[in-house]
């Protein structure tokens, strides 16, 4: 990468040149013509200026100066053409599976709900306009109340959540004690009030709110009661930390996880999810496609290399029994051998042969029966 | 952003570079030709002209020529700094983010410049245009080549082959060495639409004008066109009866776009294609329908199960373990514990479990 930058710069330098050259050349022609007319309408000897003019015109069209600007012009483009070929990928569309299409209104959905989740309204209105897609697919009221309360978190008004979280109280925490969030929102405000109207008002706050959040959070509770004593200068006070944190980010965060939770849905929205896992494993996938050289990815169910996305990726447990190398599913469940080893069901059924006679574990030489094999759950 | 792994994002520097490539040797090859000729006047002037004001007209004309050529030459110079800043602002753009908000921010606008690649190839304009605005990404997506395609895209969608015949003859050198064939393509749809109307004179003269130079490179279409004249609008024979189908004019747009983004160096299938189908894949695995449903999980959606119909499933040769507790991957150094009711958790969500309810 940093050397295709450094061959545009360069070819950037040798446009300059050269099209000072030309265009020198160019004018110098221009002068050479215009002097000859001038000579000829004066009544100078034709013939002779004629040729001194074709003497000059030769000169100016092999200039040597224009010719190599032009080749050197050219010579840059092209090292930065071939360091691009070393820089970027080939073809990024021989990814795509030949032939496949994918559902047209399935696609507007999924793409009109990302921009209503993502608080984007105005343009998730006018592709649903544009679209003529049925306006109800699109989840936007689901969406349009939880932006109203993020736009109030961001406007630093804490109320509208507050009303929320205490709202939700149940589904927030099954124990039925107020939430995390609850509080968060409920400490914002306790600050603001002790900036801005002083530690009394502080403190009527504090006895109103603070109590029925006191089983989970006594320690922070304590800390919030000592900055009480700091009111001016709570950026000198040991509680400074509490003044710098991002409060309201990590509220906007905290709301936004917990309200999708509430109705259901991920806290990403899954186009983002699924087109950043594809960026991820691009490279990896056009690498299988040269080597393979069929139409798109492989033709078969599964594809015939791991890509490992690491474990933000990971969304549910997968067990790959060692030996057949296969996933296990409900019907082919995960077994623990006597030694602590864990198979899938069918290879151990295939290892021990049917027979209640014990058989040996492949990894240490216990001798294990099939009888005493557990199934485990993740 | 790994710089020693390719990117891939080639298409974003490939539109800018072969056009710049091109223009650069288009002002070569018309520097030499102007220069060529206009030396050669000269010669001609000198050899055979004496007469002043014939000589005064030539010098004129030769001044003319220069004149022609400079300004020309100029706008192409304009053109290529511009092609080349872009490049070298595109590849500025690309080898930035490093820190993790940076990553984050390369991310949504990347998601975005998808986004607008999808909605301006599906003619969904308005929408496109929408999103480039607000994301601000008028430097990083060719707006001006998907306008002119989407242009000429609609004057064929209302059945008028006009422009798209004429982007064909700009671009005939070029198409050539494509190979494509929708310059034949065009021309069949016209002679169909000729036949459809009864013009049948009319549709035999144009075949005899636009057709018949074709019809030794594309011999088996020729004659299917020839078919359809004897055939007429109302054949049921399935083999005519698809050039006076609707959809023959929505193949016919379809070819024509995929002409258009080969010629500018676009990749045939949008961007959101390459990465749903990508992204589908690697995160597709099988499911248990007994298994606790995580909503963070996009391929619980009954949606994406959709759109990931037909594309291979992703294959995993490690296990990877989530803990239900602490909901992360286990690793060694936060490793599984059996229960003896046979329930696996992480080491670190059975200490925490065992801390919350005070030792147990």
């Amino acid at each position: 990468m940093e050397a295709a930058r450094e061959q545009a710069a360069k070819a950037t330098k040798r446009q300059k040149t050269s099209a000072n050259a030309v265009r020198e050349a160019l004018e110098g022609l221009e002068k050479a013509v215009e002097g000859a007319k001038r000579d000829v309408v004066a009544g100078e000897n034709v013939e002779e200026r004629v040729s001194q003019l074709a003497k000059e015109v030769q000169a100016l069209a092999t200039d040597e100066k224009v010719s190599a600007g032009q080749r050197e012009m050219q010579s840059a483009v092209a090292k930065l053409g071939k360091a691009l070929d070393k820089a970027f990928m080939s073809d990024i569309s021989k990814v795509c599976r030949k032939g496949k299409q994918f559902n047209k209104d399935t696609l507007q959905e999924v793409i009109a709900q990302h921009f209503f989740r993502e608080g984007r309204f105005e343009e998730g209105d006018v592709f649903v306009r544009e679209t003529g897609m049925v306006p109800e697919r699109s989840l936007k009221s689901e969406f349009e109340e939880m932006h109203g309360i993020i736009d109030s978190i961001e406007k630093k008004k804490v109320q509208p959540a507050l009303d929320w979280a205490v709202q939700h109280r149940e589904k927030l925490n099954p124990e039925g004690l107020p939430s995390e969030l609850e509080f968060k929102l409920v400490r914002l405000e306790y600050i603001r009030r002790l900036k801005h109207e002083g530690k009394m008002a502080a403190l009527r706050f504090a006895r109103e709110s603070f109590p029925q959040h006191g089983v989970g959070q006594m320690h922070e509770i304590s800390k919030l009661m000592g900055c009480l004593l700091y009111e001016d200068k709570l950026e000198a006070s040991p509680y400074k930390q509490i003044v710098l944190d991002d409060m309201w980010g990590d509220v906007r965060k905290c709301f936004l996880q917990e309200y999708c939770k509430t109705v259901g849905h991920s806290s990403v929205s899954p186009l983002r999810v699924v087109v950043n896992a594809g960026a991820l494993a691009l490279q990896a996938l056009l690498k299988l496609t040269t080597i393979m050289s069929t139409a798109g990815l492989s033709d078969g169910d599964e594809l015939p290399v791991e890509i490992p996305l690491g474990p933000q990726y990971v969304f549910h447990s997968i067990f790959t029994c060692p030996v057949s190398k296969e996933q296990c599913t409900a019907e082919n469940p995960p077994m623990r051998l006597q030694c602590g080893h864990v198979l899938c069901k069918q290879s151990i059924q295939k290892l021990a042969r049917g027979g209640a006679r014990p058989f040996k574990c492949p990894y240490c030489p216990t001798e294990c029966l099939e009888a005493k094999c557990q199934k485990i759950h993740f | 952003m790994d710089a020693k792994k390719e990117s891939t994002e080639t298409p974003l520097i490939r539109v800018p570079y072969e056009a710049l490539k091109r223009s650069v040797r288009d002002e070569s090859k018309a520097l030499q030709e102007e220069m060529a000729r206009i030396t050669q006047q000269m010669e001609v002037l000198q050899q055979e002209q004496r007469d002043k004001t014939i000589v005064v007209g030539e010098l004129e004309d030769v001044s003319d020529r220069i004149q022609n050529l400079k300004r020309k030459l100029q706008e192409r110079e304009k053109a290529e700094k511009r092609l080349l800043n872009s490049c070298y602002a595109r590849l500025d753009y690309l080898s930035k983010p490093s820190s993790p908000d940076e990553v984050e921010e390369f991310e949504r606008e990347r998601l975005d410049r998808i986004l607008v690649d999808y909605l301006l190839r599906a003619s969904l304009t308005e929408s496109g245009l929408a999103v480039l605005k607000n994301a601000a990404l008028e430097k990083l997506v060719d707006v001006d080549i998907f306008l002119e395609i989407q242009r000429i895209a609609s004057t064929l969608e209302k059945r008028d082959c006009g422009s798209a015949l004429a982007w064909c003859a700009k671009n005939a050198g070029r198409l050539k060495k494509m190979k494509s064939s929708l310059e034949f393509n065009l021309r069949v749809q016209e002679f169909v639409e000729h036949v459809r109307s009864g013009k049948l004179l009319d549709a035999v003269q144009h075949a005899r004008l636009h057709l018949a130079p074709w019809s030794s490179i594309y011999s088996k279409q020729f004659y299917e066109a020839m078919g359809v004249l004897v055939f007429g609008p109302g054949t049921k024979c399935e083999r005519y009866r698809k050039y006076f189908a609707p959809a023959r004019w929505d193949e016919l747009v379809g070819w024509f776009k995929h002409d258009c983004f080969r010629l500018h160096s676009l990749t045939t299938e949008s961007l959101l294609s390459v990465h749903l189908q990508a992204g589908l894949s690697v995160l597709n695995s099988h499911r248990d329908s007994t298994e606790e449903v995580n909503i963070e999980d996009p391929m619980q959606l009954k949606q994406f199960q959709t759109l990931a119909a037909g594309l291979p499933r992703a294959k995993h040769l490690h296990s990877k373990i989530r803990c239900w507790l602490t909901k992360q991957v286990m690793t060694d150094e936060n490793p599984p514990l059996l229960l003896p009711n046979g329930m696996v958790y992480s080491r670190k969500g059975l200490e925490s479990m065992a801390l919350a309810d005070a030792g147990w």
